[in-house]
């Protein structure tokens, strides 16, 4: 159960660092940077795909289930990243797409390439473009059907997402098999899960929006016993971007997925940070059912993808667009594709107070690289290019992360005199006692030594001020107090903690016991955007 | 599955519990165990039914420890390396004949148990285990590859392979034919001949070099090549020694002793920031990874023998099996020439010697640099003299802390430490 207390980080292996200088991240020059991730405290790596690919849909377009996309290295150089990963304690997952494959894979160009082909069934192929009517088309700024025609097979075939990604037809038992394979290979080579991407979408059905489907949920039940069988410890991770109460049931009874994505939490951080208010947070976690105990919620700020806002209303996207997105070039499909820096207009305090919600929440944190230094984005770049540019590791030339020329860079890092590399990177960040990377470090440090904040209870307050979002986590012994200012300006806030009467709150990172909690409501102060942790100690503890 | 494999496999968890809650080596001692279970077992052949087991200690949050059992299973359950004809055939199966006339427990160790068999072999049983393995069998393998006569000679190992777990078992030395340790003895000298170390600590820089080159000469082995180090390694080290720093008074309950640094956190975090600046750090390498005079001896052949290549036990051992910059022991070996002088007024009775710490520091370190491979050190002698001194305020942090919790009159040590350092750069 490593995973309920684990911080995760999520990294592309191009973007992180280019050991061959041909301009492209590598494995060896992630294993390079691993001493890095162990410093910042980060317990679990989780890989963009890294797998052969046309890199139509930045690897979500695989190619070949059993390799490593040449770019970044060889099959033995990932071997041996993931064993100097596990030397220094760090967990490896990757993203896994069991939906679908690239229209490159040798898989489909053999289905479409007779009728008679062993792989024809292993793709959804119709001669009706008009089937499953109610799944909704989910990339709406390229795509205007779930169905292409293949002019190969005389049909057309089934695909969620991209025409270039054909849906695998998981009612053929050959592809339940085939993935199953997959899973095993790189649990053999050393992979301690995988974020299993776009796990809704696996079984199509006529009458229904084929997502989460039953039979979906049955084989994800089947792919956890097989991994437990024979490599427990492990974890899988859901990506289904969904309301809790739907997402809840990727968890099974403990015996689907060991995680699953919190996507609704995450637009509401940053809608009660621009409104002021706790509300959004509150109305979303109370409306968050209970998980299994073995379960957990993956939380994030961002991630590779755009902030989605698919999981709001209408008028709150709206909201989200003009507080967000003041420049059209910023919006892609139902969403914001910027990065956490920018997004908080590059605000230390919101930073700051935005890491301490996520960090509170029931659930593991997952960081995007680069967020832990305040790295920017390139909204002129097509696409999601815009947050996968290079990691900066120094001011010198390509930001330290590659001595290619710069013409032969996946992308061009970022160089604008905010947020480009020569004022915002590691180097000189760690030179600073006072930067983004260094307070990041301390408080995954605080975080990791308080496993309540993994597997504790959830107890919001609902104090009258409603700029404040309060709520205690409690685990065991331990009983912690988070009190989150969402107001720009400075607030006073009155809590009924009258059930913790005689404990003494200790501010968790300076450890200055405050005044012992009475039976009167419990009064704090606090600066613009500014929060307080507390454990709330046993008189005796304290002193 | 033999009879013993099974026998072990059965016994309950309140079995093992008993055997291990309350032994020194048993980590958690605050907290309750849920549960133990046999995960491995290695049969000990040759006698009444007897093996090592690893046990498996979960909690009730999750966690798990794994400990080793030496058991003979009649006529009762039994935990240990004190019956003499079990130790014997513990010792066979790791390839070490010898009849035991003689066992004598060595010391009680955090880690591990240790017994002497016949006055000729030091047999070590690694009672708390990780996956990977021991720094002591690596090391002493490596350095009797290349006939490195300043450690003890590796004469057998039990690991177990496969699941759970890699790991070693057990691991047999010869034992060093020795007058003490280097700790015992400079402590003693104090009270006669105070130049017994200063005079000694030329050669414990030459053998301390000898061993960085010896452990530095296995390119093609991917444990031990040396490595450049990455380009963040140094900065990395610098950030978390400032932040030690900036903690250090934070958590520190206030004891007089601390006085003399109180005040000087500022000056300290202006040393780092100095001291940061290295250049290039020169090649990493595997390292003792615990240095100080408590693990030398001085043997019967007036030379030095390094010994305990665990590492520090308190550290996981990927940790302890990472590559770093051998000035790290160097810094380790130095600071504890100050230790022994500072102490020397709390266990003697009398001050060192003006000038002593000096003296054996200049000596062995001008030891070390004769036989050292230079590849190992940063190119430059102002860089050299940086890191140094930077792996010596680590170690000095951590000595303040430890001493503040477990000896708050020691404390004036790594206080005086701190004080010469800020006067030296």
């Amino acid at each position: 159960m490593w995973f309920k207390t684990a911080v995760f980080y999520e990294l592309h292996t191009r973007a992180f660092f280019d050991s061959s200088d041909d301009g492209s991240g590598d494995f060896r020059g992630l294993a390079q940077k691993l001493d890095y991730l162990q410093w910042l405290g980060v317990d679990c790596i989780w890989l963009l795909p890294f797998y052969p690919s046309p890199l139509r849909d930045g690897g979500y377009d695989i190619a070949d289930f059993y390799g490593v996309h040449p770019d970044y290295g060889t099959l033995e150089d990932f071997r041996s990243f993931v064993v100097e990963a596990h030397e220094r304690g760090l967990r490896v997952i990757a993203d896994l797409v069991m939906n679908h494959t690239s229209s490159d894979h040798p898989w489909f160009q053999e289905s479409r390439s007779s009728a008679d082909s062993p792989k024809r069934d292993w793709y959804v192929w119709s001669d009706d473009p008009g089937r499953y009517p109610d799944a909704r088309i989910i990339f709406v700024d390229s795509e205007s059907s779930n169905w292409t025609w293949d002019t190969a097979a005389g049909k057309y075939y089934w695909h969620r997402f991209f025409h270039h990604q054909p849906d695998l037809n998981y009612e053929n038992p050959e592809v339940q098999e085939a993935m199953l394979d997959v899973l095993r290979f790189w649990l053999d080579i050393g992979l301690d899960g995988f974020r299993l991407d776009a796990v809704p979408y696996l079984f199509e059905e006529e009458g229904t929006n084929c997502e989460n489907l039953p039979r979906t949920h049955e084989y994800l039940r089947r792919v956890r016993a097989e991994v437990d069988a024979k490599h427990p410890d492990r974890v899988l991770l859901a990506e289904a971007n969904q309301w809790p109460e739907d997402v809840v049931h990727y968890f099974g009874d403990g015996d689907e997925c060991h995680m699953a994505f919190h996507f609704p939490v995450m637009p509401r951080m940053f809608m009660g940070l621009r409104r002021e208010e706790a509300k959004p947070l509150l109305e979303i976690l109370d409306r968050t059912p209970p998980i299994p105990a073995s379960a957990q919620w993956g939380l994030f700020l961002r991630n590779h993808d755009e902030l989605t806002l698919e999981m709001v209303t209408d008028e709150e996207r709206d909201y989200m667009y003009a507080e967000y997105a003041k420049d059209p070039r910023m919006k892609i499909n139902l969403g914001i594709r910027r990065r956490l820096a920018p997004l908080l207009d590059g605000g230390r305090d919101e930073i700051e107070l935005m890491h301490a919600i996520l960090f509170s929440l029931p659930g593991s944190p997952v960081l995007y690289y680069g967020d832990e230094i305040g790295m920017g984005d390139n909204v002129y770049l097509g696409d999601r290019d815009g947050v996968r540019t290079p990691m900066h590791w120094t001011g010198d030339r390509n930001g330290g992360f590659s001595r290619a020329d710069f013409a032969q860079l996946y992308l061009p890092p970022l160089m604008d005199p905010v947020f480009g590399y020569q004022s915002v990177n590691v180097e000189a960040q760690l030179r600073s006692p006072t930067s983004v990377l260094r307070w990041l470090r301390r408080f995954i440090e605080l975080r990791k030594q308080h496993p309540v904040f993994g597997l504790g209870d959830y107890e919001p307050l609902r104090p009258d001020n409603l700029r404040i979002f309060a709520h205690v986590r409690r685990y065991m012994a331990d009983v912690v107090l988070c009190v989150h200012n969402l107001a720009r300006t400075a607030q006073a806030v009155e809590l009924d903690l009258s059930q913790h009467e005689g404990r003494v709150p200790v501010e968790m990172l300076g450890r200055s016991p405050f005044p012992a909690i009475g039976t009167l409501p419990y009064l704090l102060t606090l600066g613009p955007r500014g929060f307080f942790w507390f454990q709330l100690t046993e008189p005796e503890e304290s002193s | 599955m033999t009879d013993v494999v099974s026998r072990v496999e059965a016994l309950s968890s309140e079995e093992l519990l008993a055997l291990i809650v309350g032994q020194r080596w048993f980590m958690a001692k605050a907290r309750e165990p849920a549960a133990a279970r046999v995960a491995g077992v290695v049969e000990i052949p040759g006698g009444p039914p007897a093996a090592i087991a690893i046990v498996e200690v979960g909690y009730p949050e999750g966690t798990h420890e794994l400990y080793t059992l030496a058991l003979q299973l009649e006529p009762d359950v039994v935990d240990g390396l004190g019956d003499p004809a079990f130790v014997r055939r513990v010792a066979e199966v790791a390839g070490v004949q010898t009849p035991c006339t003689s066992v004598r427990p060595m010391g009680v160790e955090q880690s591990n148990s240790t017994v002497i068999l016949d006055e000729r072999h030091v047999l070590k049983l690694f009672r708390r285990l990780e996956a990977g393995p021991n720094p002591e069998l690596e090391l002493l393998r490596v350095l009797g590859r290349h006939d490195f006569r300043h450690a003890p000679r590796l004469e057998g190992w039990i690991e177990h392979l496969g699941r759970p777990l890699e790991t070693t078992l057990v691991v047999v030395t010869a034992l060093v034919d020795a007058a003490g340790a280097g700790w015992e003895l400079t402590m003693g000298s104090f009270r006669g001949d105070a130049g017994w170390l200063p005079d000694r600590a030329r050669r414990l820089g030459e053998v301390t070099g000898l061993m960085h080159a010896t452990l530095a000469s296995e390119p093609g082995d991917p444990p031990f090549e040396p490595t450049e180090p990455s380009a963040e390694a140094l900065p990395l080290l610098a950030a978390s020694v400032d932040e030690q720093v900036e903690r250090l008074f934070a958590d520190l309950p206030m004891v007089a002793e601390l006085a003399p640094v109180e005040s000087r956190t500022e000056d300290l975090r202006a040393l780092v920031r100095e001291l940061a600046h290295t250049g290039a750090a020169g090649l990493f390498i595997r390292v003792h990874g615990d240095y100080h005079l408590g693990q030398v001896l001085w043997s019967a052949d007036d030379d030095w023998i390094v010994i305990d290549f665990e590492g520090e036990p308190a550290r996981p051992l990927p940790e302890r099996r990472r590559r770093a910059s051998p000035l790290r022991d160097v810094a380790g070996m130095l600071r504890s020439f100050a230790y022994a002088a500072d102490a020397a007024p709390f266990l003697q009775g009398v001050e060192a010697p003006a000038g002593w710490v000096d003296r054996c520091r200049e000596a062995f370190l001008a030891g070390y640099r004769e036989t050292v491979d230079p590849r190992l050190l940063p190119p430059s002698g102002v860089g050299a003299d940086r890191l140094l001194a930077l792996f010596e305020l680590e170690k000095l942090l951590y000595e303040l802390r430890y001493e503040v919790a477990n000896r708050p009159d020691w404390t004036v040590i790594p206080v005086a430490g701190l004080t010469r350092l800020l006067e030296r750069v």
